[in-house]
């Protein structure tokens, strides 16, 4: 007798450790949704790992989270200005 | 199973006429549409699958009008038409799209139904296995069976052909051809197959109809076919043959002008 739970064995079923069925297809089915949670947990951990280096990078040049979002309105303030001052309004090319 | 049922068909492009006055019905049957290049072919599925308008005539499936594009006609290109970064298995999926809504789709949640259907119809053209393989490291071959598997998934009535096997060799044309028409016969689907190879046409064909300059010239089944009817339709062309291996090293090859 199973001493799993419906809503496990459901669980288990979703992430593709749990047969469907005897079928062919049932058996591919499963396997590919034990394909994608495991492609799913390499992102995650992929994710994690990168705000980790992302984090330790900060703190390497004394900086920090809080910091980059406090310069978030200067910096877009900066890249509006440098944006504006490359492309020539209409008026400046019809003086030149 | 469904009857496919065209009456005076005609599609002008401008002056040029593309089908010219065609009439046919089809029922429960594998049938070929044959003919040279610019024929009428490809028009005249295109209108079948409500991709181009017709000028003029009808077609009916089932006694039921065909206008526009309804997921009741499968359609499988020459160029595969598959989205390449994604697996077989979710290639064939997107044959459900028309009974799930966005969200779904994009995050591939489909029901159980349609997933086991696009497993069912990979095992139907042999790609079970790889089924989880993306398409862009298939071959053509494999790529078009792919195909056939998502037209299947959209559960048609009538399965439209547009020279399936054209960008093929004559081995992986073959392996598509029989996939083909199994699918047909397991899904219980009537099938229009444009193609140009006429030994496979013969070969696969229950029935055949040939185009030329748009007009029908022939509606005959396979014990018909006969190659005068092939002369006929395709002009007495002398096709280029093997050399003989003497006369071919006797003889200077062919120089080409610039």
């Amino acid at each position: 007798m199973s001493s799993q739970t419906p809503d496990e064995s459901g669980l288990r079923e979703y992430f593709g450790f749990e047969p469907i069925g005897e079928a062919e297809t049932d058996q591919k089915l499963q396997e590919l949704k034990r394909r994608k949670t495991f492609r799913r947990l390499y992102t995650v951990i992929g994710l994690l790992v990168g705000a980790v280096f992302f984090y330790i990078s900060l703190v390497s040049v004394g900086f920090s989270v809080a910091e980059l979002v406090r310069q978030i309105p200067q910096f877009a303030d900066a890249l509006t200005r440098s944006t504006s001052r490359r492309r020539p309004t209409t008026a400046s090319r019809l003086s030149t | 199973m469904s009857t496919l049922r065209v009456e005076n068909l005609t599609k002008e492009y401008g002056d040029v006429t593309a089908v010219d006055d065609v009439s046919f019905e089809i029922e429960d049957e594998f049938v070929v549409l044959l003919g040279e290049s610019g024929a009428g072919k490809s028009t005249l599925l295109r209108c079948i699958n409500g991709l181009t308008e017709p000028t003029s005539g009808s077609i009916y499936l089932d006694d039921q009008p065909l206008a526009d594009t309804q997921s009741e006609v499968g359609m499988i290109f020459q160029q595969h038409n598959l989205v390449d970064g994604l697996s077989a298995y979710v290639n064939a999926l997107t044959g459900s799209l028309d009974r799930s809504g966005f969200v779904q789709s994009l995050l591939q949640w489909q029901r159980r139904t349609d997933k086991q259907r696009s497993l069912d119809a990979l095992e139907t053209v042999g790609l079970l296995d790889e089924a989880h393989q993306r398409v862009s490291q298939m071959s053509g071959g494999q790529q078009q069976r792919v195909g056939i598997a998502r037209a299947l998934v959209q559960d048609p009535a009538l399965l439209l052909a547009d020279e399936p096997v054209a960008s093929l060799d004559p081995a992986s044309a073959e392996t598509v051809m029989e996939y083909l028409k199994k699918a047909a016969n397991v899904h219980e689907v009537t099938a229009l197959v444009s193609l140009h190879q006429v030994n496979i046409a013969a070969h696969f064909g229950d029935r055949f109809i040939g185009l030329r300059d748009g007009q029908k010239l022939f509606d005959i089944t396979r014990d018909e076919l006969t190659p005068d009817c092939i002369d006929e339709l395709y002009g007495n062309v002398e096709t280029v043959g093997l050399a003989d291996t003497e006369s071919a090293a006797e003889s200077p090859p062919p120089e080409l002008k610039p």
